[in-house]
């Protein structure tokens, strides 16, 4: 009978250990890249620092619909504007979006969670996965600056709206999920360190023109960073790096003007500092903004009437950048910086703006009035004022009354993009002057977003915002 | 005049180890049985087992060829032993077989004995005064073990019956004992078949013909890697038979495991009928939101499903072989893999559940293992049956909701209580739609009556060496749905066993093939819509979006145009080589392959959207391959060791399985017409999943069976799996498993005479789960669904990458008592586990912050359930009329995390609890409607003077809930009488589940309500269990409403899941009309639910979706 086992088991062991490692070993996914070789070449590495840009854009990535609105594609415009005194929300069904208008944001809120908060934190993992892997990538340095340049400047971009949309926030600076996964909030001067390190990378290492996306503005350079610097700085209270930081921008006439208001927002326009492309042989419609804001069946995100009030009289912006649309005999207004709702297929007139030089001229206007430069701050604003067909503003204005100007310039030129409005009441302590006799449910802890809930529950060691839980 | 063999009987081959005087012997024995001329004067058909014969002078061969004729009764003998026997003269009517027997052997020196339907002449044995009795005396037994259809049974057990030693057959079945007690007979015994006990005749080979077990004590139990009863089995293994399934109208097998197996939970998670089904056993046992199920084995190959595309969840169940991804899951939210297996083809499902059952399935094991035996054929008449059915499906039970008036009056007094004004922007229903018509959207969205029908052909039979089946079946359904496809599938299965002609060499191989093809459409969530909603559908047919007014952005209907359709091709096939290379050691080899091909297309044609926004059409289309190939070769061994059994098994097993999912989107459509390939689409968008697994493992098991008394059962196995980073890819799992059958013990068997059966049994052991994603121990950067960016096509991230996990280990132990009364008339079986599962593998939660939300890690929770089952099984009425029989099951288990480091700084300190069970929801408790306010209240719980929910799982106002079943079971009771059957099944559940006030929405808004809602808060003073209507639902209190236990309440229920009566046409009747039996029969399925549930379905728990319909059917089955 030994001989038997001995059989059996000599068998079984025999087959198992000679071969056994062989037998559970496969090959690498064939859908799929490893981090190695998506960073061996200039293409792959050059794919993956695009996806942040398309990711941007299209709203995908996070398990989001491709083409949902997403922070960088116009939900900041939207939101912010319902949270700001800019638009209301026509149909009140929705009740994720009444939470913005009636400043009551609830921490389980999908789109706080979806738009604002995962999306920018996915950009900016996709970003420190580029960094990292041109870093440790035997890629020739010109390419390594390219992308880790642009890289960095976006993971500014997010960190950016992330820190004055919630305070302080966790400040992710690695893939390497073991470290991140229990990181804390950081404190806002943390945050706002690295923005400014990353944005002056950039500045060093990014070219001067648009040849590495063919002339198209569609990818971060050097005047990108510059331009977001100067906003950075204005936001800091540095005014005199805002002021030179966006002087170097206005005095670019090279490359940066003020253009017509009806060609502020086409594609490539002289004033646009970065856009986003439109791909429309796969999506037919201009922005994704524009197909949430312009009506077809009725009005969706509408400007509110105190915001129309705010015009001043002859206002060119008023007849360009604003349409109407009739509900139940009422006529409501929306904002049509974008015009195009279907696009032609391979032919898109409009890219998604994202710095342009009017938003320089009122961060110089602003920056040189806190210095003091009154004369040089009402000049910009002129600059911005008389392209809009209005009369310029006297020399004799006290600072308060510059300072006031600028705020209503501001309101008027930048209204409806990317939350201006909402960010300039916050950082110039307006909020509760301003929305507090307009919205009946505000409060004071209004002016932060709530974390995230699950975000709480997954790092237990986050707190939330105060009024939230 | 015809012919008829007498006996059948396998030739018998020599071999130069048998004596040349056993030769002479077998000679003598050998029987060929001559064909006899049938000249009885009979005088008719007698009943079954019935004869009727008279006659001078008949020869016994005539009268054993007429007792053949009219009964079913079949003769065998030695054809020597009647050269001298006499004609006799017989006169019976209606006899009975051994009346007659008797008589004609009377004075013969013959006597017979009956065994099944075998009648057996033999030698009366000479009394010799002279050799008395004497334990010196011994005399050789040798013998051929067969079964009814005179198959030799090779591994029978030959016991002496005085000494308890013997020994087992061999391939042909035979057996040889030199040196047994002339006195003592032999016991004969092989797992499924009922023992017999025979006296040994000196110098003559014994026939014995064992026959099929009836109780369920002794019928076969598939285990793993081999097969045994419930009376020798260590482990716990539940068994479902084919008879139970058949009789339950349910398209999906798994279906019909509902309350059938203690611990065994069987969940629908939809009314779809091919709509994935959530299994557990036993509790949940891992922290992640993984699916539950066992590992599923169809004849030997496991049905492998892998998870490559995310969709899977432990709530929602497996997606099955839909591994497109993108969400393409159609209504059903994916599809159960065993929607493609046709329960008419089963013969029988085996739940094994303890350490003892399991570990042999090492890494896979620790879900429970289902194995799924598919129907063989049998030896004998080829059989061809027809069994057809057709029937209907309803709603079962609908939600009370408002009325119109009832409606709009609670929106009136909601905008009054508000202080707003009513406009068309915010309450169209008031003043936009007519206020005075009324839907009731339960009943207009799924209120049809659906079809049922299903149609079986079989076609078996065989010879002693060679059996087969074929089968073939048709299954439609048409759903309750206002607009509804059709589920069909088609289905084919084939079957054949053989064996050589030495009996060494076997091979059976079994195919099951079938096609499915769902074609469903998604209600949409709206059967709260305001009942005076505009219909869905305007004077032309077409979609209402103009009658939505306003709200057409909103319309819900466009569902109902958008067809999904998931066409599944599935094969399942394994072919069983074995050779006896000496007795008792057989060397096999099992080859295993199923494949499944799912397509899926989903159509968003122009028509369904908005004829006035500007929108071209979409289509999405899924091509899902899996493969799955598996090769496992065994040795087993068997020998009579003392007076015990020893059976060795060992083996390895290789597995590869592939899956393959495309996902293409086409889009841009500008006429509907193109819509349906992807050519024609202007823009097309691919995602690709696709995932390559391969597992490795050796196994062994030992078993000793002491007397069937005291039976150990020693189980390993070493697994190797390519789902971890390399240096975490082996593991090691075993088990002891231990029986003792103390009803064999003789102070009991002596002492306790209403004790027919006791057994105490006893497992420990270790069993591991694999049950993870693939490859997520690597980077991954992809391409999937992303669009180029100035020309460039984009590559991205998928997953946080983890080389570190490793084999998750569950730690099993249990004990049971099987106790069997009154000759088992009634059974008792109580078992109590405890299983702790460590090391979790699960897709750990990280903050989306850090990218991913989660990330394959072992998870440091330690989770323990434990339980106790219990079956019990009664034969009230036993008479050969009348029969009725009940069976009851119930468990109860308890989960628990035991452990958890540092649960305060992980992701899950907000959700779970030490000590308290993984399904445990936080909730505020509701203290009712302030009578000031008319605001909800909550309970101040850490007394902070304000309601907090803190998701940190810090002090927060929120009281724990268990939402695990507190117990689940079922009851059956089948009653027949002569050809009328009676059975039905309740599947009972007790469960707190989430009721229509979490899940609804706030009265006041613009939804319907239950009607429950209008004892609602109206002034100060009012005590009212309603908070005051509000169009403002965002508020805290009401908010937290939704947050409270006000939406948690009962959910137990008790539901008929199966009534079915047959009646059975006499056989007189059918067979002068040429059919052999016939039955006509009636089937439900969920007739009804009792159930003290606020919402529509206790099960499914889903008030948006589609609640399970009811059955019906009438049948017809016809055997030729």
């Amino acid at each position: 009978m030994s001989g038997i086992f001995k059989f059996l088991f000599g068998l079984t062991f025999l087959v198992f250990f000679s071969e056994c490692k062989k037998l559970v070993q496969v090959s690498e996914p064939i859908n799929t890249l490893t981090a190695e070789k998506t960073f061996r070449t200039e293409a792959n590495a050059t794919s993956a620092l695009i996806e942040v840009y398309n990711d941007l854009i299209s709203g995908g990535g996070y398990g989001l619909s491709t083409f949902g609105l997403n922070y960088g594609n116009g939900a900041t415009t939207c939101y912010l504007g319902l949270s700001a005194d800019e638009m209301n929300f026509y149909n009140g069904g929705d009740a994720i979006s009444m939470q913005f208008q009636n400043n009551n944001l609830q921490s389980d809120n999908m789109y706080v969670k979806n738009l604002f908060w995962l999306s920018p934190y996915f950009d900016i993992y996709l970003s420190n996965a580029v960094i990292e892997g041109v870093g440790a990538s035997s890629l020739p340095q010109r390419v390594k600056d390219q992308l880790s340049g642009e890289a960095k400047f976006l993971r500014a971009f997010c960190n950016f709206y992330l820190v004055n949309l919630f305070d302080s926030v966790p400040l992710v600076t690695t893939t390497a999920w073991a470290h991140t996964s229990t990181l804390p909030r950081a404190s806002t001067s943390e945050i706002y360190d690295q923005i400014k390190s990353d944005l002056q990378d950039a500045q060093n290492i990014l070219k001067e023109d648009y040849s590495v996306s063919n002339g198209e503005r569609v990818r971060v350079n050097k005047w990108a960073a510059t331009a977001f610097l100067a906003r950075v700085s204005l936001y800091l209270g540095d005014w005199k790096n805002a002021e030179s930081q966006s002087t170097t921008i206005i005095e670019n006439k090279g490359l940066f003007n003020l253009v017509g208001l009806d060609s502020v927002f086409l594609k490539n326009s002289d004033e646009s500092i970065w856009q986003l492309q439109i791909n429309s042989n796969v999506f037919p419609y201009a922005t994704p903004e524009a197909d949430n804001i312009i009506p077809y069946a009725g009005p969706t995100f509408y400007l509110t009437p105190q915001f129309m009030a705010s015009f001043e009289p002859n206002d060119q912006r008023l007849s360009s950048w604003v349409d109407s649309t009739n509900a139940n005999g009422n006529n409501f207004y929306y904002p049509s910086k974008y015009k195009v709702l279907v696009g032609n297929q391979g032919d898109v007139s409009e890219y998604y703006m994202m710095l342009r030089v009017a938003e320089q001229y009122l961060i110089r206007a602003e920056s040189r009035a806190l210095q003091d430069n009154l004369g040089g701050a009402i000049e910009d604003l002129n600059t911005i004022r008389t392209r809009a067909g209005l009369s310029a503003l006297g020399a004799s204005l006290s600072k308060d009354q510059v300072l006031a100007a600028i705020y209503q310039e501001r309101r008027i030129e930048l209204f409806s993009e990317w939350g201006h409005r909402w960010f300039d009441l916050k950082r110039t302590g307006q909020l509760n002057s301003v929305l507090g006799p307009v919205k009946s449910n505000w409060k004071t802890t209004s002016r932060i977003f709530p974390i995230p809930v699950t975000e709480i529950q997954y790092d237990p060691i986050l707190t939330q915002n105060p009024g939230y839980n | 005049m015809s012919f008829s063999t007498i006996c059948r009987r396998p030739i018998f081959m020599a071999s130069e180890r048998v004596p040349q005087q056993l030769l002479k012997v077998m000679k003598l024995t050998i029987l060929f049985l001559t064909a006899v001329c049938l000249q009885v004067s009979a005088t008719g058909y007698g009943q079954n087992g019935l004869v009727t014969i008279s006659g001078k002078d008949l020869s016994l061969e005539k009268v054993f060829s007429t007792i053949e004729k009219q009964t079913d009764y079949r003769c065998f003998y030695d054809r020597p032993i009647l050269k001298d026997a006499r004609p006799v003269s017989l006169n019976f009517k209606d006899a009975e077989v051994q009346e007659v027997l008797k008589a004609a052997l009377s004075g013969q020196g013959l006597d017979f004995s009956i065994t099944g339907r075998k009648m057996i002449i033999i030698m009366k044995k000479p009394v010799s005064a002279a050799a008395g009795p004497g334990p010196s005396r011994t005399i050789k037994a040798i013998g051929v073990v067969y079964n009814e259809a005179g198959q030799p049974l090779s591994g029978a057990n030959v016991t002496i019956k005085a000494t308890g030693k013997g020994t087992i057959t061999n391939a042909k079945g035979e057996f040889e004992l030199p040196a047994v007690p002339e006195e003592s007979p032999l016991v004969i015994s092989f797992i499924g078949y009922a023992p017999q006990v025979i006296k040994v005749n000196e110098g003559k080979s014994i026939q014995v013909y064992l026959s099929v077990a009836k109780n369920e004590l002794d019928k076969v139990v598939i285990q793993g890697y081999g097969i045994t009863s419930h009376r020798l089995a260590t482990g716990d293994i539940g068994v479902v038979r084919a008879d139970e399934i058949e009789k339950n109208p349910v398209v999906n097998p798994l279906l019909a495991l509902q309350g059938r197996v203690a611990g065994l939970d069987v969940n629908q998670t939809s009314g779809y009928a091919s709509a994935p089904i959530k299994v557990e056993l036993r509790g949940r046992s891992a922290i992640g939101d993984f699916p539950s199920d066992p590992l599923y084995i169809v004849d030997g190959v496991p049905l492998t499903v892998l998870e490559v595309a995310g969709n899977s969840g432990y709530n929602s169940g497996s997606v099955g072989y839909l591994q497109s991804g993108n969400g393409l899951l159609g209504p059903a939210n994916g599809q159960s893999p065993f929607f493609n297996i046709n329960p008419a083809d089963i013969e029988s499902i085996e739940v094994l559940k303890d350490a003892d059952a399991t570990a042999i399935y090492g890494s896979r094991g620790a879900n429970g293992v289902i194995l799924i035996t598919t129907k063989k054929g049998k030896a004998g008449k080829t059989k061809f049956d027809i069994r057809a059915e057709s029937g209907i499906k309803r709603y079962t039970r609908f939600w009370k909701l408002l009325n119109t008036p009832q409606y709009l009056e609670m929106r009136r007094e909601a905008f009054k209580n508000d202080g707003i004004i009513p406009d068309a922007g915010n309450a169209p229903d008031l003043l936009v739609w007519d206020t005075t018509k009324y839907t009731d959207w339960q009943k207009r969205l799924y209120g049809r009556t659906g079809k049922y029908s299903d149609a079986e052909l079989n076609l078996s039979g065989g010879d002693a060496r060679t059996v087969f089946r074929i089968g073939a079946g048709y299954h439609r359904e048409v759903g309750i749905t206002v607009v509804s496809g059709a589920d069909e599938r088609g289905s084919a299965s084939f079957t054949l066993n053989h064996k050589s002609l030495n009996q060494r060499l076997g091979i059976n191989f079994t195919n099951q093939y079938s096609y499915s093809k769902s074609n469903m459409i998604s209600i949409g969530g709206a059967l709260d819509m305001p009942p005076n909603a505009p219909d869905i559908y305007d004077s032309a047919g077409n979609l209402n979006y103009n009658g939505w007014g306003v709200l057409r952005n909103t319309f819900p209907f466009a569902s109902l145009k958008r067809s999904y359709i998931a066409k599944t091709n599935f094969l399942n096939s394994n072919l069983v080589l074995s050779y006896e290379v000496i007795k008792g050691l057989l060397l096999k080899s099992s080859f295993g392959y199923n494949n499944a091909q799912a397509d899926q297309e989903f159509y968003i044609p122009i028509a369904s959207y908005d004829p006035i926004a500007p929108n071209t059409g979409s289509s999405e289309f899924g091509y899902n391959t899996n493969r799955n190939w598996i090769v496992e070769p065994q040795v087993t061994y068997d020998r009579v060791i003392g007076k015990g059994k020893l059976s060795v098994l060992g083996g390895a097993s290789v597995q590869s399985t592939t899956t393959k999912g495309i996902f293409i989107a086409g889009s841009g459509y500008t006429t509907d017409d193109l819509i349906t390939a992807i050519t024609n689409a202007p823009n097309k968008q691919a995602t690709e999943n696709y995932s390559e697994y391969r597992y490795a493992g050796v196994f062994g098991r030992i078993n000793y069976n002491y007397e069937d008394k005291y039976i150990i059962n020693l189980s390993a196995r070493r697994d190797g799996s390519s789902k971890f980073g390399s240096g975490n890819q082996f593991g090691n799992f075993g088990a002891v498993g231990l029986a003792w059958i103390f009803s064999e013990e003789s102070w009991i068997k002596d002492n306790i005479t209403f004790l027919s059966f006791g057994k105490l049994r006893s497992s420990i052991g270790t069993t591991g789960s694999d049950l993870i994603g693939l490859y997520g121990y690597l980077t991954r950067f992809s391409s999937s669904s992303l669009q180029t960016y100035m020309g460039i096509q984009p590559l991205a991230p998928t997953q946080h990458a983890n080389p570190n996990y490793r084999w998750q280990v569950n730690k099993q132990m249990e004990i049971a008592i099987e106790l069997g009364f009154l000759k088992d008339r009634l059974t008792l079986t109580t078992a109590a586990y405890r299983n702790r599962c460590g090391n979790q593998l699960v897709n750990f939660p990280t903050p989306g912050f850090t990218g991913f939300s989660t990330v394959v890690a072992n998870s440091p929770a330690l989770v323990e359930n434990s339980g106790l089952e219990f079956m019990f099984a009664a034969k009230l009425i036993d008479n050969k009329d009348f029969k009725w029989s009940i069976n009851f099951n119930t468990s109860f288990n308890k989960n628990k995390l035991i452990a958890y480091p540092n649960l305060q700084l992980s992701p899950y300190a907000g959700t779970l609890v030490i000590g308290k069970s993984l399904n445990i929801t936080k909730s505020l408790h509701y203290t009712g409607v302030d009578p000031q306010t008319g605001l909800y209240t909550f309970e101040d719980k850490d007394k902070d003077g304000q309601i907090t929910v803190n998701y940190s799982g810090k002090s927060d106002d929120r009281y724990d809930y268990n939402l695990s079943p507190r117990f689940f079971g079922g009851l059956g009771s089948n009653i027949s009488y002569k050809g009328f059957q009676i059975s039905l099944f309740f599947n009972i559940k007790k469960q707190l589940g989430f009721n229509t006030s979490q899940q609804g929405q706030n009265p006041g808004d613009e939804k319907n309500q239950p009607v429950g809602v209008l004892n609602r808060w109206q002034q100060p003073g009012d005590m009212k269990s309603v908070a005051k209507f509000t169009t403002q639902g965002g508020l805290d209190s009401y908010r937290f409403f939704g947050l409270s236990d006000a939406g948690i309440s009962d959910a137990s229920y008790i539901r008929l899941s199966n009534l079915a009566a047959s009646y059975t046409l006499p056989v007189e009747f059918v067979q002068k009309r040429g059919i052999q039996g016939a039955s006509l029969f009636f089937q439900t399925n969920n007739l009804f639910v009792i159930t003290k549930y606020k919402g529509i379905d206790p099960e499914t728990q889903n008030f948006g979706g589609l609640p399970p319909p009811k059955t019906i059917v009438l049948g017809l089955s016809l055997n030729f």
